[in-house]
């Protein structure tokens, strides 16, 4: 190992000669051996002195007489070596000199890409990001033993692989060798500001730098129809850029997105059975988009890496010129075999349960090689299947007993409401299909409006605002923070109370974008009955179970009196904000996205004196299916999904978790990233960059959440080649890279510089040195140095003739 | 002893001091009436100065003449001339056996060599003065004593222990340990047998410890005699001149050293230098002179600047 070092840094041209010069060691010690040995005897008187003088200048003497030997030693060695013809490495030289001259060797930074298109893997198996790497590597072999080196990653975050910015180029190596390509879209313009940074920072003044970009410049790598970004600007003379050519363009196909249709599932009006209704969306890239089938199998699971509760499966075929395709279809969340209700789920605090969705791409193509990216193939959702759901009604204590009431129909609005969430007492079950089953799935739970705070409202799935007159500012701002985590909140017109008050609460503590009249609408006149509801306005997708029945469920309702509800902004009266209308076309029950949840704005009173609603039967179905598709569809179903490469925002659910972990079966060991609870909520450390469903330590708290490739990244078709040059040359100067020598660009000729001269001027020194030294030493008093060594050799000859029998 | 005394009365030598009055800085108390003052102005022979009168003085000194041409009151002042008791004490150690001047007669010239002839000299022109003379040869203890006298023939007597008691160059260490110097001990002997003030002359290298040097000195002011310390070191032992790696042995029974002189000339030096200055530092302290002599220079010289010296010295101590 240490022979290897030595002969990349210098060599020999005459070895013996070097071996003669470290044999010739010896003579000066012999000489010193000989000269302590044969030294002629003296009478003398005086010795008193000579004795007190060794007594106080020994050790002193010994010093100089190992210093002295030392020199003499030297000479003859290094004599023997710079005879012997040394030749060093230029770069060794350079290394040795570069803390005095400061700014030798070059500063290097290597940005590769590992974002997820570099899964690409051509025909016989080999990845693109195994080509990057190979490349990177080669680029390295360039590099001489003094340049510093950066490595970065480009793969969303971008981030250093190698930064300790020193000569280990082996360490480098093994940073590189050891990564592996990530989820997550490319962020080269990301890396690229982090190189320039570190050129800013780390070269020195008058150093050379050069950024290597590695990538394979699929479509979304850089920016290039956008102009450079101001980070990179000025890219800098000193730095040059050598950028590797784009790959070619390999057909994909992928699984795009998985959108369930709901997150909250509950079990079906009709079967008492729940599935979960999904939107697989496809894409392909490349290829020709010639026709083909893919074949995508739903799954749904109701613990990560466990068998499958039920799976599903369908084919789409791919209509020549084709791109993207979406897949409607419905998950069962029971098993075949399961003839029970369901209802033997095991539930968690708030009675629900968590199932993780998977839509995967079977058969990508109808010929292998036509779809390159494997990981893109899967996609993973999380629903959440709940048997109950629990309603707060915001009202004033209805105590009354049924025998207080003149009449049924003269009963109050909160009154109306609970028996349309619990009709229990429904005498005749075939009034409501399944309302007998739908009587079990709400719990209500009575709210007193003058003392409302968050704590009641943890539990709730929606509240129903009869009276938001009674309601002070800062109950206003519980059911904003309600709605906003994926709360329904149903604010309902109290009647003979005019909206002055509340409808401002509405729209500037709640931000709604609806205004409701300042003084209701009677419809109703003498000889004439109110105004009926539009039947022809079609039913919300949230209300589509009444689809069927739409029209007949609307006819019988009237309404005599009512408030205008008037869009604010931009706010617009489609069909999905505007549930129901009267004929005259004004707005009845309105919606709108607040956060990830909903309000429902109803603008007529809960009283037979405004509208005969509560009596007909729309009432009921209208509030059950209200509930269930304001809570479950597919605004709130993207919420549960993130993309790898990005640190998810965590809501108040996650209060009680610990930490993240990713049982992949494919991986030895268990992916974890901690949660970290702060004042501003749980906040993960770092990305979740391996893509499938991630479960939350401890296991009491049920969650899970579904991470996927990032499958804008999965855009196997490269840059334009025109496109990116014209990007790249508004930085600065650059170069491609060489694809058959990538090192050639930065390799430099080792040069061998002769060792012989700085050494015999070493020897030179040396002898000067050590006739000085001696002569200080001995004190000697001849005039030249010739004279004090003819001295000096007159005296090992004479010991040397003393010596001899 | 034809040839110790050609040896020790080298012309050159006696032709340099012969031109010289030998003249002690303190003028001892003597028993023979010579040239030699003594130390006390007296009153007896000869006149040496006037002094003003002062009140107290005795009338009997006045001196009237002057009084009576110059009406003014002065004593008149006499020296009283005494015998001097020199004592020469050399040292005869194994030291002194070192010579490295170039050899005269086949033998070197050794600082022994040099302490004898000054020795002879000294002692030659004392006998000339009538002066008693005594000689004391000494290593680590009193080799040969000389009693002290003026008679004639005394000086050959002298002579002879001189040539008699010449150290030879040993280098054993057993027969060496006995062949250094005890001043100390050598002064309490010497002191013992004087019974009058003397004027004692040391002749020696002073290889010594300088502890030992100032307790024998101390001895030799308690008694009130005083002392005249030649020193006599080789040129060698002066510059260190030495330059071939060497193991230098010593006489006086050391341990051999081997060194490279060059390397160790300096701190040798910087040894010899503190110890001369130790050996003049003690004797300034008790007011004795100390003259080092180079055995390899001419005696005559700096023996007869020593001995004009003392002569100056004498005159000024008169006044």
């Amino acid at each position: 190992m240490h022979g290897l070092i030595l002969a990349q840094v210098g060599s020999l041209a005459y070895p013996i000669t070097a071996a003669a010069g470290a044999a010739a060691i010896t003579i000066p010690i012999v000489i010193h051996l000989l000269t302590r040995l044969r030294r002629r005897p003296v009478p003398w008187a005086a010795m008193r002195f000579l004795i007190e003088a060794q007594r106080r200048y020994r050790h002193r003497r010994r010093l100089e007489e190992w210093l002295l030997l030392l020199m003499r030693c030297m000479i003859p060695l290094l004599l023997g070596l710079a005879l012997s013809g040394p030749l060093l490495r230029g770069d060794a030289i350079g290394r040795l000199f570069a803390g005095a001259a400061g700014n030798a060797g070059r500063l290097v930074c290597v940005v590769i890409d590992d974002s997820l298109s570099t899964h690409a893997a051509d025909a016989s198996g080999n990845t693109l990001f195994e080509q990057l790497q190979d490349t990177a590597l080669a680029v390295l072999d360039g590099l001489s033993g003094d340049d510093r080196l950066v490595v970065w990653r480009a793969g969303r975050p971008a981030e250093a692989v190698y930064a300790l910015d020193a000569f280990d180029h082996d360490a480098a190596r093994g940073a590189i060798e050891a990564m592996q390509p990530r989820y997550s879209a490319s962020d080269m313009v990301q890396a690229m500001s982090l190189a320039k940074a570190a050129v800013d920072q780390h070269a020195r003044p008058g150093q050379q730098a050069w950024v290597v970009l590695v990538s394979d410049f699929a479509n979304g790598a850089l920016p290039v129809e956008r102009p450079a970004p101001a980070q990179l600007l000025p890219w800098g003379e000193r730095v040059k850029l050598l950028v590797a050519r784009p790959k070619l363009t390999q057909p994909n196909v992928q699984v795009s997105r998985l959108e369930p249709q709901q997150t909250l599932v509950l079990p079906s009006p009709l079967t008492a059975r729940p599935s979960v209704s999904v939107q697989v969306h496809l894409r392909r890239f490349g290829g020709d988009a010639l026709p083909g089938t893919s074949r995508v199998e739903l799954s749904a699971y109701e613990t990560p890496g466990a068998a499958a509760i039920a799976t599903v499966r369908h084919d789409h075929r791919w209509q020549p010129g084709q791109t993207e395709a979406v897949i409607q279809s419905q998950v069962p969340l029971f098993t075949p075999d399961d003839s029970t209700s369901g209802g033997s789920w095991p539930a968690s605090q708030d009675g629900g349960r968590l199932v993780a969705i998977r839509a995967r791409l079977e058969s990508a193509a109808p010929e292998p090689g036509r779809d390159a990216i494997e990981p893109d193939n899967l996609a993973w959702a999380v629903v959440e299947r709940r048997d109950r759901l629990r309603v707060g009604l915001l009202a004033p204590t209805d105590t009354a007993g049924w025998d207080d009431q003149r009449s049924a129909i003269s009963l109050p609005p909160s009154r109306w409401v609970r028996l349309a969430l619990q009709p229990g007492w429904v005498p005749s079950p075939t009034a409501i299909a399944g309302a007998g089953r739908i009587a079990g799935l709400i719990d209500t739970v009575d709210l007193e409006p003058t003392s409302l705070d968050a704590g009641a409202m943890k539990t709730l799935d929606a509240v129903m605002v009869i009276r938001p007159d009674l309601l002070a500012p800062s109950a206003w701002v519980v059911i904003k923070e309600f709605v906003e985590r994926g709360g329904l909140a149903w604010v309902f017109v109290p009647q003979d109370v005019l909206p002055t008050a509340w409808s401002a609460a509405l729209r500037d503590q709640l931000g709604l974008d609806w205004q409701v009249g300042v003084e209701p609408r009677v419809t109703k006149t003498a000889g004439r009955q109110g105004v009926t509801l539009d039947t022809d306005h079609p039913a919300p997708p949230s209300l589509s179970l009444l689809s069927a029945d739409w029209q007949q469920l609307l006819a019988p309702v009237r309404v005599d009196k009512l408030f205008d509800l008037t869009p604010v902004g931009n706010a617009a009266a489609s069909t999905e904000s505007v549930w129901l209308r009267t004929i005259d076309a004004s707005p009845l029950l309105v919606s709108a996205q607040l956060g990830r949840g909903r309000v429902l704005l109803w603008g007529t009173a809960l009283d037979v004196g405004w509208t005969n609603l509560p009596t007909k039967p729309l009432f009921v179905p209208l509030l059950h299916e209200a509930l269930r598709g304001g809570l479950t569809d597919s605004g709130v179903a993207r919420q549960g999904q993130h993309v790898a490469g990005q640190a998810p925002t965590l809501d108040w659910k996650w209060s009680e978790a610990r930490e993240l972990t990713l049982d992949d079966p494919t991986q030895p060991h268990a992916l974890s990233v901690r949660v970290n609870q702060t004042q501003q909520g749980p906040q993960l450390v770092g990305a979740l960059q391996q893509p499938g469903i991630y479960t939350a330590a401890p296991a009491s708290t049920g969650l899970m959440l579904a991470v996927n490739p990032d499958a804008q990244a999965g855009d196997t078709r490269s840059i334009s080649a025109p496109g990116l040059e014209a990007w790249l040359s508004s930085l600065g100067p650059w170069q491609w890279l060489d694809a058959q020598r990538p090192a050639s660009a930065l390799a430099t000729q080792p040069q061998w510089a002769s060792l012989a001269w700085p050494l015999l001027w070493v020897v030179l020194g040396l002898l000067l040195c050590e006739m000085a030294l001696a002569r200080w030493f001995s004190h000697a008093t001849d005039s030249t140095a010739w004279q004090w060594w003819g001295g000096r050799l007159k005296s090992a000859w004479r010991t040397l003739k003393a010596a001899r029998p | 002893m034809p040839a110790a005394h050609a040896t020790y009365l080298d012309p050159h030598t006696l032709a340099a001091i012969d031109s010289l009055e030998l003249r002690a800085r303190m003028i001892v108390e003597g028993l023979m009436a010579g040239m030699h003052r003594s130390p006390y102005h007296g009153f007896s022979v000869e006149f040496a100065q006037h002094r003003p009168y002062a009140p107290g003085d005795d009338l009997r000194h006045l001196d009237w003449k002057v009084y009576g041409r110059a009406d003014k009151l002065y004593l008149k002042q006499y020296q009283q001339e005494t015998n001097l008791d020199l004592v020469i004490l050399v040292d005869a150690s194994g030291s002194m056996a070192y010579g490295s001047d170039a050899p005269r007669r086949g033998k070197p010239w050794t600082k022994y060599d040099h302490a004898a002839t000054l020795a002879a000299a000294l002692s030659h022109l004392a006998l000339h003065q009538q002066d008693r003379v005594g000689l004391t040869l000494f290593a680590r203890q009193v080799l040969d004593t000389t009693r002290a006298s003026n008679a004639q023939g005394h000086w050959q007597a002298i002579v002879n222990a001189l040539a008699s008691r010449a150290p030879s160059l040993k280098t054993d260490e057993q027969d060496g340990a006995d062949r250094g110097t005890d001043l100390a001990r050598l002064f309490d002997q010497i002191l013992a047998k004087l019974t009058q003030r003397s004027l004692i002359v040391l002749i020696s290298d002073l290889f010594e410890d300088a502890d030992a040097l100032q307790r024998g000195l101390a001895r030799v002011q308690f008694n009130r005699h005083d002392l005249i310390i030649l020193q006599v070191l080789d040129h060698a032992e002066i510059t260190f001149p030495f330059r071939d790696p060497s193991r230098f042995v010593g006489l006086e029974g050391e341990l051999p050293v081997g060194l490279d002189p060059p390397a160790w000339r300096d701190a040798y030096l910087d040894s010899l230098q503190a110890h001369q200055r130790g050996v003049e530092r003690i004797a300034r302290r008790f007011r004795f002179d100390h003259l080092l002599l180079d055995s390899s220079e001419s005696l005559g010289g700096p023996l007869g600047r020593f001995l004009a010296y003392r002569a100056a010295v004498a005159r000024r101590g008169n006044k």
